[in-house]
């Protein structure tokens, strides 16, 4: 079996047949079997995430992408509670930690963090990019309980939710920095400078009183509990504390939930406090300590963005390989032309640069800003590129509400939060500052 | 087909005819993006719009959209003056001046839905081998045009279907409503106005007799391209504007935002897309129905069309979050400009129709 302009596998000048004619030792460096490009990939991490990446493939085809084009048409549909029943059940809910503390394998434990969550995120978002925010959203919530290295808000906090969601009954969190003046001015620090936070923590008897608006908070809608960040009444932005509210807290509420392009499936929700009374113990990560664990949480979470961006492109591209071999013309399959295999051979070569570029900057603990940023950048560009691609090549087919159409509107939002593409750009230069200011210093100091 | 030398006080008298209708009916029901049209508002639209001589009328086609008497470019301006309000709409009055245009020259009573293109538009350079004389895969033809058993994607309705078809050279046919099976499509890409239908034709349909019938095809094809163009440019223009708009209100690191380069880039960027589409849609055109004709609006298409979804998408990344919700109208430019690209051949259809093999072999 083979496609028109190929050789069969069998015939001699096949490189399968070439190479697998080598003797010994030129055979063991040079043959492989034919494979999918995903199981070749896979067989590049080591053993245990190799294993993961299988159960996270296995669970989204199970449970996201039968729910994918409903959830789309319809987020309150209930989807989203039972996709996050099946997440809870699964363990994918309380994967920042080892067992017993949480559901990761301790064979994972010296795994870091980024690789295993962005692993995650590309298989879920390869069925859906709206329910794999929703599952994913709940890490990012979580984040600033553990970067905060505040033990006692991972204990009264974390631990519990955890022990809650490996019963089964789904407990998340969700990240609340966004304002309704300041998207941008929260990530970066040239825009911090001069922000007027809207969103203002003020000392009472008991704790605080927080007051304020955060937008389009992922997962805001259905969280249980929020990390917010809020400057202290009187201060900038350097100010910022995080702080834990849970739902149902007094003055505490969801104003909407917003009319997305894409990732439906998942809230963006507005929340208000209304002077919401909250104790010392809802500090995390001590007072003023938010701006920094902001950045931190940031500089690893864009990572498993960069992920969500691929996995959305390679759900568009595999739903493309699907057109192109149904669809006939001439009495041959799509695939037999030349111009469909190129087409696709492109998407494969952005496929391939994307997840390099996410596998590479997530293996490492301890990333940093400028690398995360441009994984972040790269992949969201190219998950765009990739759909529109897709919709190229299957022309009108893509006008209706449809996978392929649906991954590009699902794709546009990962050029956007967590920063946008220019911000994240700006990211970069931030964190090559003394690079180059010394280069530009060298130069002003030349006669 | 008329050229362009209507007296200059006409032509402006019928944009601004355009420009009031478009503030009087359209601008009302587009000021909610979010917000889809229902079938009776739409109806009244289209009633509207024949009343404002936009659409022909039981009276005369007067200077309606590709009306016998509307230069090509005049149909063109008006188009882009109700896009900037509406690309749906736009797209939905070109559709049904289309469709009125095919069936007079078809001699069909009641309206027929008009499909253009088939499952592989343009046959992968076949269309081009065809129309310059030389040999061709004429088994690919088929599939270049409306085909019985294929699903098939139009805009508009009608009482049946008339859609160009390959039979050793291109014939015209009809499908009644027992032959012709169409869905509505409810949630499509973009461009819900224009009402996106899915359609199988059963059997061969009836004949349909044309004095010309490939410079029919070529003509009704050729202003399709050209339209989609006039549409996706005045969005843009919109959504220039509106980013423009909002860039000199939204303040970030102490300054506006229009004073960010990051921000100059992309509106820059989107302008100099803008300017070079409209451009392209200005240049001087050979006449409508002949193969040159049809080449020239193909390629305005082919070169236009992704400067323009490009220019949209900047011009969305300008408002960061909220360019990404519904109710503030750039993401739906977005969709519509993804739409009109889909509708009609695509990037790798167009580049193998002009690079088919020049030489006989």
């Amino acid at each position: 079996m083979t496609l028109r302009g190929f050789v069969d596998a069998g015939d001699a000048l096949s490189p399968r047949t070439a190479l697998a004619g080598l003797g010994g030792a030129a055979r063991a460096l040079a043959a492989y079997d034919p494979a999918t490009l995903w199981e070749h990939d896979t067989r590049t991490l080591p053993a245990p995430l190799a294993a993961y990446r299988r159960r996270l493939r296995d669970f989204a085809r199970l449970h996201l992408a039968p729910h994918a084009l409903t959830a789309d048409l319809d987020p309150h549909a209930g989807v989203a509670q039972t996709v996050l029943a099946a997440a809870a059940k699964a363990g994918h809910l309380a994967d920042f930690l080892p067992r017993p503390l949480g559901s990761l394998p301790l064979s994972l434990a010296a795994t870091p963090a980024a690789w295993i969550q962005s692993v995650k995120m590309e298989e879920l978002c390869a069925a859906c990019g709206g329910l794999g925010l929703l599952i994913g959203a709940n890490a990012l919530g979580a984040a600033p309980l553990l970067f905060s290295g505040d033990w006692r808000a991972v204990t009264r906090y974390l631990l519990p939710a955890y022990r809650r969601s490996l019963r089964g009954e789904p407990a998340v969190f969700a990240f609340a920095i966004t304002e309704p003046g300041g998207g941008s001015d929260v990530e970066d620090g040239h825009g911090a400078k001069t922000y007027r936070p809207g969103t203002v923590a003020r000392r009472t008897a008991r704790g605080w009183s927080l007051t304020g608006r955060k937008v389009f908070i992922s997962g805001g809608d259905i969280a249980d509990a929020v990390t917010v960040f809020a400057a202290l009444e009187g201060e900038g932005v350097e100010s910022w504390t995080c702080f834990i509210v849970a739902r149902g807290a007094p003055g505490f509420s969801v104003a909407r939930t917003e009319r997305k392009m894409g990732q439906r499936a998942s809230g963006a929700a507005e929340l208000v406090f209304d002077g919401v009374d909250l104790g010392d113990d809802a500090v995390v990560g001590g007072l003023r300590g938010g701006w920094a664990i902001n950045r931190a949480v940031l500089n690893t979470s864009r990572i498993p963005v960069a992920a969500i961006a691929l996995g959305i492109a390679r759900g568009a591209f595999e739903s493309a390989v699907a057109f192109a071999a149904g669809a006939r013309l001439g009495g041959r399959p799509l695939l037999d032309y030349q111009d469909v295999q190129l087409a696709l051979a492109q998407m494969m070569i952005e496929l391939h640069a994307m997840r390099a570029t996410v596998w590479q900057t997530a293996s490492r603990w301890r990333p940093t800003q400028a690398r995360a940023s441009a994984a972040k950048v790269f992949c969201g560009d190219g998950a765009v590129r990739v759909c529109e691609r897709a919709l190229d090549l299957v022309g009108n087919q893509a006008l209706p509400h449809g996978t392929i159409e649906k991954a590009f509107r699902d794709a546009r939002l990962t050029q956007i939060y967590e920063g946008t593409n220019q911000i994240n750009r700006l990211a970069i230069i931030e964190d090559q500052l003394e690079e180059l200011a010394d280069a530009a210093e060298s130069t002003r100091s030349r006669p | 087909m008329p050229g362009d030398d209507l007296d200059p006080a006409l032509r402006a008298a019928a944009l601004a005819t355009v420009e009031g209708f478009v503030r009087r009916a359209v601008a009302p029901h587009a000021a909610r993006p979010e917000v889809v049209l229902d079938p009776p508002v739409l109806a009244r639209l289209d009633a509207d719009a024949r009343d404002a001589g936009l659409l022909p009328s039981p009276d005369g086609p007067g200077l309606a959209l590709w009306g016998p008497e509307t230069p090509d470019a005049l149909s063109l301006a008006m188009l882009r003056i109700v896009a900037r309000a509406s690309a749906g709409l736009a797209y939905r009055f070109h559709r049904r001046a289309l469709r009125a245009a095919a069936n007079a020259a078809l001699d069909v009573r009641a309206p027929h839905l008009l499909i253009l293109d088939g499952p592989a538009p343009l046959a992968k350079g076949a269309l081009a081998a065809w129309l310059h004389g030389r040999p061709c895969d004429t088994g690919l033809l088929e599939a270049a045009f409306a085909l019985p058993g294929a699903t098939l994607f139009t805009y508009g309705d009608g009482e049946g279907v008339v859609a160009p078809c390959w039979r050793d050279g291109i014939t015209w046919r009809r499908w009644t409503r027992d032959t012709s099976e169409m869905t509505i499509e409810t949630a499509p890409h973009g461009l819900q106005e224009a009402g996106l239908k899915r359609v199988h034709l059963q059997g061969d349909g009836e004949p349909r007799r044309v004095a010309d019938a490939q410079a029919l095809y070529l003509g009704l094809a050729g202003a399709d391209a050209l339209a989609s163009v006039a549409v996706a440019l005045g969005a843009v223009e919109h959504a220039l504007e509106a980013a423009g708009a909002y860039a000199n209100t939204r303040r970030q690191g102490g300054a506006l935002i229009a004073e960010h380069a990051a921000i100059r880039l992309l509106l820059g960027g989107a302008k100099v897309s803008a300017n070079a589409a409209g451009s392209l849609l200005a240049a001087p055109a050979p006449a409508r129905g002949t193969v040159e004709g049809f080449e020239h609006a193909i390629t305005v298409r082919a070169a236009a069309l992704p400067l323009l979804c490009a220019a949209a998408n900047d011009c969305m990344q300008v408002l960061g979050g909220y360019g990404y919700m519904q109710d503030y109208g750039l993401e739906k430019i977005v969709r519509d400009c993804n739409a009109l690209r889909g509708a009609g051949p695509g990037t790798g259809d167009l580049r193998l129709h002009f690079g088919a093999p020049a030489v006989t072999p």
